[in-house]
């Protein structure tokens, strides 16, 4: 190969990969796209209610520090607060960005964005296109890439499954990847200069949850399996309203409390009279009783919390299950369908009930990873991002970079609603760049490297494949994956105990030990969805003991690690950032300081 | 003994080989919907007959229809596996086939990357001027938008192109079909999108474009999201008439 | 095929707008025409003599109904060859409207052909065109012949009805949903009209030897029998007309 132009891999097509794209792809760089699925189907289209940016739409005083600030509490102070800070001041240029893109973000009655109130904060500071702004948001990105795509600055691997980054050394730095061919099986290792994580969360972990199918994890699990550090793995955020499934919990958007929805409980333990009968004193709303000022809209740890501190402490769900009733009866039709259309279609699709005339029924659900692969940033000394480094978003492997889900910037320890989509496409723009200066300071491209690595990791890849398909033995992968889940969701969610976890990981062990004791169902060779399972499997039972262990260790309550034994935040001893690096005998913690110079912590309250 | 769902599902073990068909017996769960009965499927692949088998190969991703992955034809008609509940089909043997309008990879999985090509000819997108600042977008009507708002939630997921008497992705050159077609429309709704109307009508025009459509408008009556695409056409064609008559006989 | 992607699109153009003009109002005038068979064989076979005598007939005949009917036909089988029919697993009335618009579309093209070669060019198989009336009721003898009459008014009376449907979108006037479901509306009217219309036509020549009659609303005139009774059986068809108007 004498290919002198450098190349670019994104791993993953959702908005932050998608952003990364344009990025590289605008500085006139071609770019390669690795996905599981089409771009336009990945897990970014189930976002729901909005993306946040202090435009003061309302004239109520929003400002992009104060969504800053809103963001490192709603995050318990333990997010890097520079990243927070720019993310925060480049919202309103994002949004007016995807509305050139075309978004049709909807509208006030004079033409401009209008925004809607979240969790977390006091201000309308959401913008939202009806109640599928991820979808909207994804699309438009996808329309960008595709232009690039024709112009032939953009070559799309869509079915093409990422196994492993391409190391030269132990130590780094990234020279490519190996992928799987999902329909041919075939492995292949690619040459690029710079690798761009981008693969979402691993909701999948806990079986069922509010994230998509594709949301293992794996891939993230993969670099750090690789020597990528692993960060915050312990702080996964329960959504308070998720619509229960067998196949999955879907997710019933915060929009609906932004909007007017409330919470309640029937205030008589039992009462089992429909809703519609049960008079408006005897329902109890606590959200409301609780927390006068925010309301509904507490941030989403707190509202879990609530929730089940209802439920199980005392017994108050719906039927004594963990249970409760969203209602937004009292709003009109046309205001629900206008504002929510989408979301409640869902719940009316897959419930059965009608939620502009019945309340709906939900409960909490897994739905985010505040952590994912360690990345660092350049910050400038007035707390900006320097943005000209080649050191955003990079992980602790040169040439290997994270964005999105898939990493730990921006959210601390809880994610405030409709943040997601914002960090996702302000990672992209900040990872994009800094691949590309990146790049320009390398001394050879990987096109001009020996085969050697390329070689002994496609084999390494084929060889492990080669193995799961002759597992013979009597577990079945996808019962072995329900039972993880169950486990997960048992001891990993809005409650956590020193010895159910230290049960867990001893459980996730042995799991592991039945995993070599899967036996494949699929011989086929072509198109075989059991192969990349098996092997997303093992991932995933590397990545629940990382989130295990780091909850264990931390003995505190913070964001949405709750632990009664320490119901208090401890910011003398755990101000800081869980790292996990893997070893042959499970994960190694260590710690980090938080760079929290530009807003001082104080008690996390909102009531 | 407990109730059980009946699947019948047409199996392809690749591209070119013979299809055939398989039973199986799955037990029946409140509110669970195709997604689920496959899913049990796999934890579980035993044929009706007590028969070991390989688990049915299908596309999912987000099992709440936003994704546009799991199309397939359940009793016949296109639809998301996600979103059809058990319940809600009529009793008896429920079949399950690959949509037939593109190649079949494997069992219920195709492939449909004729349809992102299509979005690629029809040229789907905003040509905007870079993703550096430049200020708020147009202003828009709420009118404008709520109409633009429909449109934009097709998600690809080809189950207007499988009703469809016309299209048939092996024959692209002949249509590409309607949700391409309501998607070149949908970008004209745009103030942006309308300063850039020629790309995309030269497109519309084209001997697979909107003169391909035969009004069966099996499409609306299939789509998922209820995207009016009929609508969509008639005002589709009423621009490129009007583009048409502009070169024939000027402005 | 060669042709630029405009060209087509020309061509499919000329192909929806063939269909109503002039195929479409050629058709009205048709069914109008013939329908002079209601009031006997002096009135029609008056008609034909009119027709026959109309100036720049053979242009008339070629550019406005041969050459249209003709491109509408041909294009229309490359048209029909795009479908793929998929009624039985989706049974949607527009979707059996389309399936039925592409095989009236077929039958027309046989029913016209024999239609033209055994009326317009039956003298080419040594019939006596004098008397088209005659000639006619001659062949409604034919059960079969009446059957397939029959068929070709109704597959023409439809294809141009819903015909009417497919236009109102290639052209852009009905946009809605709901406007387009009334242009379906009104196309199915006007199909009932024109099958009417047309039949009652055909029954105008008496099949079946005479056992099937037509339907006479609003005639103002007398019964045929009535004029043919006072008009010696050898009075030239033109002078049929001076009777009737005299005897008003």
């Amino acid at each position: 190969m004498t290919d002198s132009a450098p190349r670019f891999a994104v791993v993953g097509g959702g908005l932050a990969g998608l952003m990364t794209v344009i990025k590289i792809a605008e500085r006139g760089h071609t770019v390669d796209v690795f996905s599981v699925v089409p771009v336009k189907r990945s897990h970014s289209v189930c976002a729901q209610g909005g993306i946040n940016a202090a435009v003061n739409i309302k004239g109520e005083n929003d400002s992009p520090e104060i969504h800053f600030y809103d963001t490192v509490k709603g995050g318990d102070f333990l997010a890097h607060q520079p990243l927070c800070k720019g993310m925060a001041y480049a919202a309103p240029s994002l949004i007016y960005l995807l509305d050139r893109m075309g978004v049709p973000f909807s509208r006030t009655a004079e033409g401009n964005l209008d925004f809607r109130r979240f969790g977390g904060t006091l201000h309308h500071r959401t913008a939202f296109a009806g109640a599928s702004t991820g979808q909207q948001l994804l699309y438009a990105l996808d329309e960008q890439v595709r232009r690039f795509e024709a112009e032939g600055l953009v070559r799309k691997h869509e079915g093409f499954e990422f196994l492993g980054p391409v190391l030269a050394g132990p130590n780094g730095p990234c020279i490519g990847l190996v992928a799987l061919d999902l329909r041919t099986m075939e492995i292949t290792a690619h040459r690029f200069d710079a690798v761009v994580m981008a693969t979402g969360g691993p909701g999948l972990v806990f079986g069922r949850s509010t994230n998509s199918m594709i949301n293992t994890g794996s891939a993230a699990a993969s670099c750090y399996l690789s020597g990528v550090r692993y960060a915050n793995g312990e702080f996964i955020q329960i959504h308070p309203t998720a619509i229960p499934g067998e196949d999955k919990l879907r997710l019933m958007s915060e929009s609906a409390r932004g909007e007017g929805g409330r919470v309640w409980v029937p205030r008589r333990k039992g009462d089992t009279r429909d809703p519609r009968e049960i008079p408006e004193e005897e329902r109890w709303y606590f959200l409301e009783e609780k927390y006068p000022r925010f309301g509904n809209l507490v941030p989403r740890d707190i509202g879990a919390r609530e929730i089940y501190d209802v439920c199980v402490n005392q017994g108050m769900g719906i039927g004594g299950e963990m249970m409760v009733y969203l209602d937004l009866t009292h709003k009109s039709r046309e205001f629900l369908d206008h504002r929510l259309g989408a979301i409640l279609e869902i719940y009316e699709k897959f419930a059965g009930d009608d939620p502009r005339t019945v309340p709906m029924k939900i409960f909490p659900a897994v739905h985010y990873s505040m952590g994912g692969l360690w990345v660092g940033y350049e910050r400038t000394a007035d707390g900006f991002i320097d943005t000209d480094s080649p050191k955003n978003h990079m992980t602790n492997i040169s040439g290997l970079y994270a964005a999105g889900e898939c990493e730990y910037q921006y959210h601390g320890a809880n994610r405030l609603g409709a943040n997601a989509l914002l960090s996702c496409i302000y990672s992209g723009t900040l990872a994009g760049p800094s691949a590309v200066h990146h790049v320009a300071g390398l001394e050879r491209l990987a096109a001009e490297l020996p085969d050697g690595p390329y070689e002994r990791e496609r084999r390494r890849w084929e060889e492990r494949f080669a193995a799961i398909r002759c597992m013979d033995g009597p577990e079945n992968a996808r019962k072995l994956h329900r039972e993880l889940g169950e486990l997960m969701i048992e001891n990993m969610t809005i409650v956590r105990h020193n010895d159910a976890l230290q049960r867990t990981d001893e459980k996730i062990q042995e799991l592991m030990e039945r995993w070599h004791r899967i036996g494949n169902t699929d011989p086929g060779d072509w198109s075989n969805q059991e192969l990349p399972f098996i092997n997303q499997l093992w991932n995933m039972l590397e990545l629940a003991r990382v989130m295990t262990l780091g909850a264990l260790a931390r003995n505190e309550t913070r964001g949405a690690h709750y632990k009664p034994e320490f119901p208090e935040r401890n910011d003398a001893e755990w101000l800081k950032t869980t790292i996990a690096e893997w070893t042959p005998d499970g994960p190694e913690l260590s710690y980090e300081e938080v760079d929290t110079s530009l807003a001082t912590p104080v008690a996390r309250k909102y009531d | 003994m407990s109730r059980e769902v009946h699947l019948r599902i047409r199996r392809q073990d690749a591209p070119d080989s013979r299809p055939y068909w398989q039973d199986f017996r799955v037990p029946w769960k409140k509110g669970m919907n195709i997604i689920s009965c496959l899913q049990e499927i796999a934890r579980n692949p035993v044929d009706a007959s007590g028969q070991r088998v390989s688990p049915p190969v299908w596309d999912c991703s987000c099992l709440e229809e936003v994704c546009g992955a799991c199309t397939m034809l359940i009793n016949g008609v296109p639809r998301q596996s996600c979103s059809t509940l058990v319940d809600n089909l009529p009793q008896g043997t429920i079949t399950l086939e690959p949509i037939g309008k593109f190649p079949v990879v494997r069992d219920l999985m195709v492939d449909r990357s004729a349809m992102f090509r299509a979005l690629r000819e029809v040229r789907a997108w905003l040509p905007i001027d870079g993703t550096h600042d430049l200020g708020p977008g147009p202003r828009r009507p709420p009118a404008d938008v709520d109409e633009a708002y429909v449109y934009s939630r097709c998600m690809t997921c080809g189950c207007c192109m499988e009703a469809c008497p016309n299209y048939d992705a092996r024959e692209f050159e002949r249509f590409i079909g309607p949700a391409p077609l309501a998607q070149a429309f949908y970008f004209g709704l745009h103030p942006t999108g309308e300063m850039n109307a020629d790309d995309r009508l030269d497109a519309v025009m084209a001997a697979n474009g909107i003169t391909g459509c035969g009004n069966a408008q099996n499409c609306v009556e299939v789509c998922p999201k209820e995207i009016p695409l009929s609508e969509a056409f008639a005002r589709l064609n009423r621009q490129v008439n009007r583009k048409w008559f502009a070169e024939l006989l000027g402005r | 095929m060669g042709l630029t992607d405009r060209q087509w699109f020309t061509l499919r153009r000329l192909h929806s707008l063939s269909g109503i003009l002039p195929v479409g109002v050629f058709l009205a005038n048709h069914f109008f025409f013939n329908s002079f068979a209601v009031s006997g064989q002096g009135p029609f076979n008056d008609k034909v003599e009119l027709l026959r005598s109309l100036p720049y007939l053979v242009l008339i005949e070629t550019f406005g109904i041969f050459v249209p009917i003709a491109f509408h036909a041909v294009l229309g089988v490359l048209i029909y060859r795009e479908a793929k029919f998929n009624n039985r697993r989706l049974s949607y009335a527009h979707n059996h409207m389309f399936t039925i618009q592409r095989i009236s579309g077929v039958i027309l093209i046989f029913f016209i052909t024999y239609h033209v070669l055994f009326t317009r060019f039956a003298h080419w198989f040594g019939h006596d065109t004098s008397d088209m009336y005659a000639l006619l009721h001659d062949q409604f003898r034919s059960p079969w012949l009446f059957a397939a009459y029959v068929i070709g008014v109704l597959a023409a009376s439809y294809h141009l009805g819903n015909g009417l449907f497919g236009f109102s979108i290639h052209w852009g006037l009905a946009s809605s949903r709901t406007g387009q479901r009334r242009m379906a509306r009104v196309g199915m009217a006007i199909a009932l009209l024109f099958a009417a219309v047309g039949i009652n036509a055909l029954l105008g020549f008496e099949p079946l030897d005479g056992r099937l009659k037509p339907v006479r609303l609003f005639n103002l005139q007398e019964e045929p029998a009535a004029i043919e009774a006072r008009i010696p059986a050898e009075t030239a068809p033109v002078d049929a007309r001076h009777a009737t108007e005299e005897s008003r």
